[in-house]
This record gives structure tokens, C-alpha cells and sequence, in this order.
């Protein structure tokens, strides 16, 4: 595939700053989190955002839908959905004086799926949205069903209230790109807020970008230049996640899968693009390393009671594997370039 | 090498490539020359060990003399060692090396170029502007303790031996003692030269013959040839002065008798007389070891006329002087036969060695000659053994306590162990006392010592 001219990434990136602005004019104070919803949606990824009601995890959702012109869904996950509700079901149907069989698509029928509150569901209904996921169509009684493209999935879970929920399955934790914690917004974006708000009405957002267009810069997405030095760095980053192999992986009991290192270059081949950039570097790997990373670890029972986080661990990993591998002599010592502009 | 690179700002993309490319090479070459320096640390510091112990090896041996030649040598030596030394080290370096590539990703991830330099070396982007001026730019700086410390103790160690106080080479010669018989002989011929009674010619022809055996090399002094050479030198003289003594006296004894006697022998006398003064003037002219010139002329010059008509007092005093060399003749062959040649030098007398082979009856058990008949040797066969009074048995005691050894026995007592000998019965088992504490005995008695730590921060 070829890699695009510097006229066509310059248009490409200029599509997407004016996504990040529409969503930033949507979503007060949560610039991060916006950048990096579109950095998993330019990697093609799923995202799974976790937060505290009312922080605008379904206004973001929303608000993505509208500026891309895509179709979009909600799912409300609760424990008594069953896995035809989201999938479809085969529906009896009279045509012609026959009676048949015809599939009714659910609501993972869409571009864009918001799943609510995805831990409240049953096992049974989490993992039937592991193929709709992982290969992008659904399989209903033997009959394979592709979904639309582009189809991503976001979902969005609570954290505290979790009498009643069933936490989601490794496996399927493992098939979102990214799961992004939603802070909570300081004093002067709640002023904004309440200044440029109000309750019950939707923020008007018009499209900005078209189902064409985003295929295209995911396409683009895909040919951003990945360095053999970044793609080292992730490759040692995801190994240093597995107990032993780090200074940081003791607290970790189960370390990230080989799909995490692919996850990982996607997303810093998409902020790559986002940045202008025709390639991949170590600052993008390092600034999508937590939320690609953080949910893919599993934390051992000591470091847990201690109080460490997932994203503490990786944070520290971060720092702990150097960029490059390379062994300096002692005879020079590492000392901070001073620049004098 | 510099530690900080001067930046410009750059007017054009190809001046700027221009400046990264030289950037990139500069910090390969700062690397590549910080192993090279690392490994050459240890090997300079092997180096200069190596080279003081040879300084002080050479400065100590009594072979070497340090001239301009030998200095230029060891200087080359030296040179061809060190530079051997560079070669090596850069090799051994070279493994280590840093590539351009690694260079480059060095210099871009410690500016957060974000990969820049590595996609304009592969022709996909524009190269970086140049940012302005910085130092530092490869995040390395030179570690000056490393670098200085090996040079120094290695100048300190190739400096350290010439300080030392070692004696100079020709001061430490060790030349063995030569044989006692050269100096001997030297001592001889001096004194015969000094009392003028030897040909100065023939003794110079023998102290030459001690100079060559002299010549030899040291450790060869003392061989078998060597000594066995001495001693037919120190034989042969010992027989010239000997016959040179016996002529001298024989000269003396007739030159007396014809300067008192003469005027009143008969002719027949004074003619033997005459004929055997001639005969030891032949013998003190054509011996082995001829008489001193001067004195030979005079003698020759007397005729048996003038031997008769001789004044008292010349005659005399030829007499005298004849008898005085006559006496040191003796003196020195008398020293010669005082100290046979070998004795003090370690050389078994004729004596000692038969002893040894057995041909001479000994001294003690055991050291008899084959004919000694029956010796007491040191442990021999009899009807009855030696009664060495081993076997006997003699009670010691100890009366003074405060003399007691570790074990002595002091007294004896009758006593008895301590044992229960109660009946025993048979009893019920009884019931549980108590029926556990459930949960209570993992927490108390399962869990590690960690997991407990663990918990009790937990419920803190």
C-alpha cells in the first residue's frame, strides 16, 4: 500500500483537528480523553470508557456519531439481555405462500455501537459480542452476517456500582483497543458547563467528517511509516509486561498478549497521523501505552492490596524500559541535552 | 572532542540534512571512541604493570647495560607493544561500536524529534529544522574520572620503578671467587719481580697464562678442565722456581768458594769449580724459569781469573744478594708445598675419597671398609631383643592436686541412675478439649509470614 504524499497526510490531518475541535465544543475540559477516542477510531479499535455517571461518556459517544455521519446504536446492557438481542434473531416470516426463516439484525448493526453499562449483562451476552468485535460480523444459527464497516464498539462501564454486575472476561477485555479512565471535570469546565448547557438539550454538532472520509484516513492510518526502533520498543515494552522480564512486571501477575503489541503500533501509527506525521515514534508508543495497556495486565494479590493500579504499573514500565537498547560505555555518563533556543 | 554541538538555524532542507548527517557521525564517533577509551582503561593499566616489572627486571639484571642501543631497543620494543595494544583494544571495541542508525535514533528520541531523523533517512519526510543551539545533544557527557584515572595510574606505574632506589646493573655482578692458586701465583710472581730474581719476560708469560685461564667465563672457573689447567700452571712453576732456586744456590755455593778460596784451590779445583759455576749460569739462562737478565750478565761477565782476583766486598755482596734470592726462592716454594692446589676449594683429599669408596677402614658401626670383618651395624639379629623396659607396668599416683593433668583419676563411687519405677496402668482417652477455632487456624497457622504482613496491612 502506497504511503501517502505530504499533501494528502496534510489534508487527512487537517480532517481530523477538525474532528477533535467539534468533539472538544461537545465535551468540555476532556481534551485527552477526545484525542484519544479518535486515535482508537483511526486505529480501527474498540474502546472501552470507564468513569462515574454523568461525566459525558454517552455525550462523547453521541457527539462521534453526529460529527462522523455514521449510523449509531445504544445497547442498554442489562443482566436479563440475551445474546439475540444485540446479535438478531430469525424471525418467521410468510412471502409468496412460503413460510421462512428471515434474520432480523440487532442493534450491533450499526457504525457505531454504544454498549451501556456492559458489565451489567450476563457472560453469555458479553461474549457474543467477541466475534462482532474481533471479526467484524455475527454468526446466527450457522449464517454468518457481516456488520457495516466502519463498526466500532464503545463501551462504557460503572466502577462503583458493582453489586449486580459481572466484570468482563479477560478475552473480551482483550479485544478493546483502549479503556480510558473519564476524570472527573475541575471548577472553571463545570462553569463552562453550566454557562453552555442545559439539561435535557442536546448540543448541536454538525458533521464534520463522512463515512468516506474516515475510511480514507484509516486507510491512511495503516501506511503511516513504523520504524524498526518503535516497533523494538513495543516489542520489549509488551515482554517487560510479564513477571520477571522487568523491574516493574513484579506486581503483575499476567502480562499483555501479542495482540497488545499490535494494538500498541496501531495506535501510534494513528496519533502518528493525527500529529502530521508520516511516521511512528517513541513518544507516540509511550502517550497510548497506559490505555492500551492497562486493562491487558493482570495485577497479583500483593500489589493490589498494596494499593497499586494497573495504570500505575504500566506508567512505571514506561519509565523502566529505555527506548532503545543500547549499551553505552562507561566512560560517558547520561547527562539532559540543554537547548538554548 | 567536544561535548556540545553549536546549531544554526538552517535556510534550506538540504543544510539541514548537512547538519544532522554531521550531528549523527559526531555522536557515533563520541561513542565509538568512549569504548575504545573503556577497553584501552584496563589494557594501559595491564600495560604498566608489565612495563614496571620490566623496568625493574632490567634496572636489577647484571647482564643489562644501559646504552644508547639497548635504550633504543626497549623504546621500540615498547612502542610496538603499545601500538599492538591500540590495535587490539579497538578491535575488542569494535564489537561494541555504534552504528549510524543507532546514532541517529539516539540523537532523535533525546530531542523528541519523534522519529524525524529516521523517516528523512528513509526518504519519507523533510529532515528536522534545526532548533537552535544546544548542548549535550546525544544526552551523553564525558565521564572524566573513568576516562583520566587509567592514564594516571598507568604513568604513575611505568614512572614508579625508575623512582625506586634499585643498584645499577654493573653494581650488582655477582663474579664468583676465582681459584685461590691465580692469586697465589699472581702473589708469587709479584714477589718475584720485586726482588728481581726471575726473568721479568718468562714471568709475564706466565701471569698472561693466569690472565687466559682468567678469561674464561666465570661459571667455568671452577670445571674440571679449568682446575686441572691451574693446576699443572701452578705445578710448572712450582718446579721452575724450584730449578731455578737449585741453580741460584749452586751459583751462589761455587761464586763463594772462588771469590774466598780461589787464589789458594789448585788449578784443577778452581777449574771444576769454575766449569760448574758455568754450568748453573747455563741452567739459570736456559731453565724454565731463567734468572733476571742484570744479574745474569754480571755472573756471565766473570771469568775464572776474575772470580779469583774479585774484591771481597763486590763478591760479597754478590753472595749475598744470590743467597737473598735463594731464600725467597725458598720461602715461596715452601708456601708451595704448604697449600696443595684444591685444598680449601672443596676437593676431597686422596685420603677422603678412598675412605669413601671404602678402601680405608673407617670410624663407628657400619662405616668399615670391605675388610672390617664384623661391625656393629645400628640394628642387627641376636638370640635375645634389646630390653628397652617398655613392657613394664608402674603405677603413678598424683597426690599433689594442685600438679593434676585432665583425666587423672581422682577417687571411685558407687552410684546408680535415676529411674522411675512407678507401675504404669491403663487409662481412658477422654474427649476433645478443644474443638478448634475454624478460620482462627489458617490465620495462625497457614499463612506465610508475608501473606500475614499482608493482611495486616490490609485490616490496618
Amino acid at each position: 500500500m502506497p504511503q501517502p504524499t505530504e499533501a494528502e497526510l496534510a489534508i487527512h490531518t487537517a480532517e481530523v483537528r477538525r474532528l477533535l475541535a467539534a468533539l472538544n465544543g461537545v465535551l468540555f475540559g476532556q481534551e485527552r480523553l477526545v484525542e484519544l477516542v479518535v486515535t482508537g477510531i483511526l486505529a480501527r479499535g474498540h474502546i472501552l470508557l470507564e468513569g462515574l455517571p454523568g461525566l459525558g461518556k454517552t455525550e462523547l459517544v453521541k457527539g462521534l456519531a453526529k460529527a462522523l455521519e455514521l449510523g449509531t446504536k445504544r445497547i442498554q446492557f442489562t443482566p436479563d439481555l440475551l445474546p439475540g438481542d444485540i446479535t438478531g434473531n430469525p424471525v418467521l416470516q410468510e412471502s409468496n405462500g412460503r413460510r421462512e426463516f428471515v434474520f432480523q439484525p440487532g442493534p450491533l448493526f450499526t457504525n457505531l455501537c454504544l454498549a451501556d453499562e456492559i458489565n451489567r449483562a450476563s457472560p453469555k451476552t458479553q461474549s457474543a459480542l467477541l466475534e462482532a468485535m474481533q471479526e467484524r460480523r455475527v454468526t446466527v444459527l450457522g449464517e454468518t452476517h457481516p456488520l457495516p464497516q466502519p463498526f466500532f464498539v464503545l463501551a462504557t462501564q460503572n466502577p462503583i456500582e458493582l453489586e449486580g454486575t459481572y466484570p468482563l472476561p479477560e478475552a473480551q477485555l482483550d479485544r478493546f483497543l483502549f479503556k480510558l479512565d473519564v476524570q472527573r471535570n475541575d471548577a472553571a469546565t463545570l462553569e463552562r458547563i453550566v454557562t453552555h448547557r442545559e439539561l435535557g438539550v442536546e448540543p448541536e454538532l454538525n458533521p464534520v467528517m463522512s463515512r468516506e472520509a474516515l475510511i480514507g484516513v484509516m486507510e491512511a492510518v495503516r501506511t503511516i511509516f513504523l520504524p524498526e526502533v518503535v516497533a523494538n520498543y513495543i516489542a520489549r515494552l509488551v515482554d517487560g509486561t510479564h513477571p520477571g522480564q522487568s523491574k516493574a512486571a513484579g506486581a503483575i501477575k499476567y502480562g499483555a498478549s501479542p495482540r497488545a503489541a499490535l494494538s500498541l503500533a496501531s495506535a501510534a501509527k494513528a496519533r502518528g497521523l493525527m500529529a502530521g506525521r508520516i511516521n511512528a515514534s517513541f513518544e507516540d508508543v509511550q502517550a497510548v501505552a497506559i490505555p492500551v495497556l492497562q486493562h491487558r495486565i493482570i495485577l497479583d494479590y500483593n500489589a493490589r492490596i498494596d494499593g497499586k493500579t494497573n495504570a500505575g504499573v504500566v506508567s512505571e514500565l514506561v519509565a523502566e524500559v529505555p527506548v532503545q537498547a543500547l549499551s553505552v560505555p562507561k566512560t560517558l555518563k547520561e547527562s539532559k541535552p540543554a537547548v538554548t533556543a | 572532542m567536544r561535548a556540545s554541538l553549536r546549531l544554526v538555524m538552517s535556510q534550506s532542507p538540504q543544510s539541514d540534512a548537512r547538519f544532522w548527517k554531521r550531528s549523527i557521525a559526531r555522536t557515533r564517533r563520541r561513542v565509538n571512541l568512549g569504548w575504545w577509551l573503556e577497553i584501552m582503561g584496563p589494557a594501559l593499566l595491564f600495560f604498566g604493570v608489565v612495563s614496571a616489572c620490566g623496568v625493574l627486571y632490567l634496572r636489577s639484571a647484571a647482564w643489562f647495560e644501559p646504552t644508547d642501543e639497548s635504550i633504543r631497543r626497549i623504546r621500540f620494543v615498547a612502542g610496538g607493544v603499545g601500538g599492538l595494544l591500540l590495535v587490539a583494544t579497538w578491535l575488542i571495541a569494535r564489537r561494541s561500536f555504534l552504528t549510524t542508525d543507532q546514532a541517529m535514533v539516539r540523537l532523535e528520541s533525546q530531542l523528541r524529534l519523534d522519529n524525524g531523523l529516521t523517516a528523512a533517512s528513509r526518504g519519507l519526510a523533510d529532515w528536522p529544522p534545526v532548533p537552535g543551539e544546544f548542548k549535550r545533544a546525544d544526552g551523553w557527557s564525558w565521564n572524566w574520572p573513568r576516562l583520566i584515572l587509567p592514564p594516571v595510574f598507568t604513568a604513575l606505574l611505568v614512572a614508579f620503578p625508575f623512582l625506586l632506589p634499585v643498584r645499577p646493573a654493573q653494581g650488582v655482578q655477582v663474579k664468583p671467587n676465582e681459584p685461590m692458586a691465580w692469586q697465589e701465583m699472581e702473589k708469587w710472581l709479584e714477589d718475584l719481580k720485586e726482588e728481581k730474581v726471575a726473568d721479568p719476560e718468562k714471568l709475564e708469560e706466565v701471569a698472561k697464562q693466569i690472565d687466559e685461564l682468567r678469561e674464561n667465563p666465570p661459571e667455568e672457573w671452577f670445571s674440571h678442565s679449568n682446575l686441572e689447567a691451574t693446576d699443572s700452571l701452578r705445578e710448572s712453576l712450582e718446579r721452575s722456581l724450584s730449578e731455578l732456586e737449585r741453580n741460584t744456590a749452586e751459583a751462589g755455593l761455587t761464586l763463594s768458594a772462588l771469590s774466598k778460596f780461589g787464589s789458594e784451590m789448585s788449578p784443577e779445583t778452581a777449574d771444576r769449580l769454575a766449569e760448574e759455576f758455568a754450568e748453573a749460569l747455563q741452567g739459570l739462562e736456559t731453565g724454565s724459569m731463567p734468572m733476571d737478565k742484570e744479574m745474569l750478565a754480571k755472573l756471565q761477565k766473570l771469568s775464572l781469573e776474575d772470580l779469583k782476583k774479585l774484591d771481597p766486598a763486590a763478591a760479597k755482596a754478590m753472595c749475598d744478594k744470590m743467597g737473598k734470592n735463594g731464600e725467597a726462592l725458598k720461602r715461596m716454594l715452601a708456601q708451595c708445598k704448604g697449600t696443595k692446589p684444591g685444598e680449601g676449594e672443596g676437593v676431597l683429599s686422596e685420603e677422603e675419597i678412598l675412605r669413601m669408596l671404602g678402601e680405608l677402614p673407617g670410624e663407628g658401626p657400619g662405616k668399615g671398609g670391605i675388610d672390617r670383618g664384623r661391625g656393629d651395624a645400628p640394628m642387627y639379629h641376636e638370640d635375645e631383643e634389646s630390653n628397652l623396659a617398655t613392657k613394664n607396668l608402674e603405677r603413678t599416683t598424683n597426690d599433689d592436686l594442685t600438679r593434676a593433668a585432665p583425666g587423672d583419676v581422682l577417687g571411685v563411687v558407687e552410684a546408680e541412675h535415676q529411674i522411675d519405677k512407678t507401675a504404669t496402668t491403663v487409662g481412658s482417652g477422654g474427649a476433645i478439649g478443644s474443638a478448634g477455632k475454624g478460620g482462627g487456624r489458617v490465620w495462625e497457622s497457614d499463612l506465610l509470614p508475608e501473606e500475614k504482613a499482608v493482611l495486616n496491612r490490609f485490616y490496618k
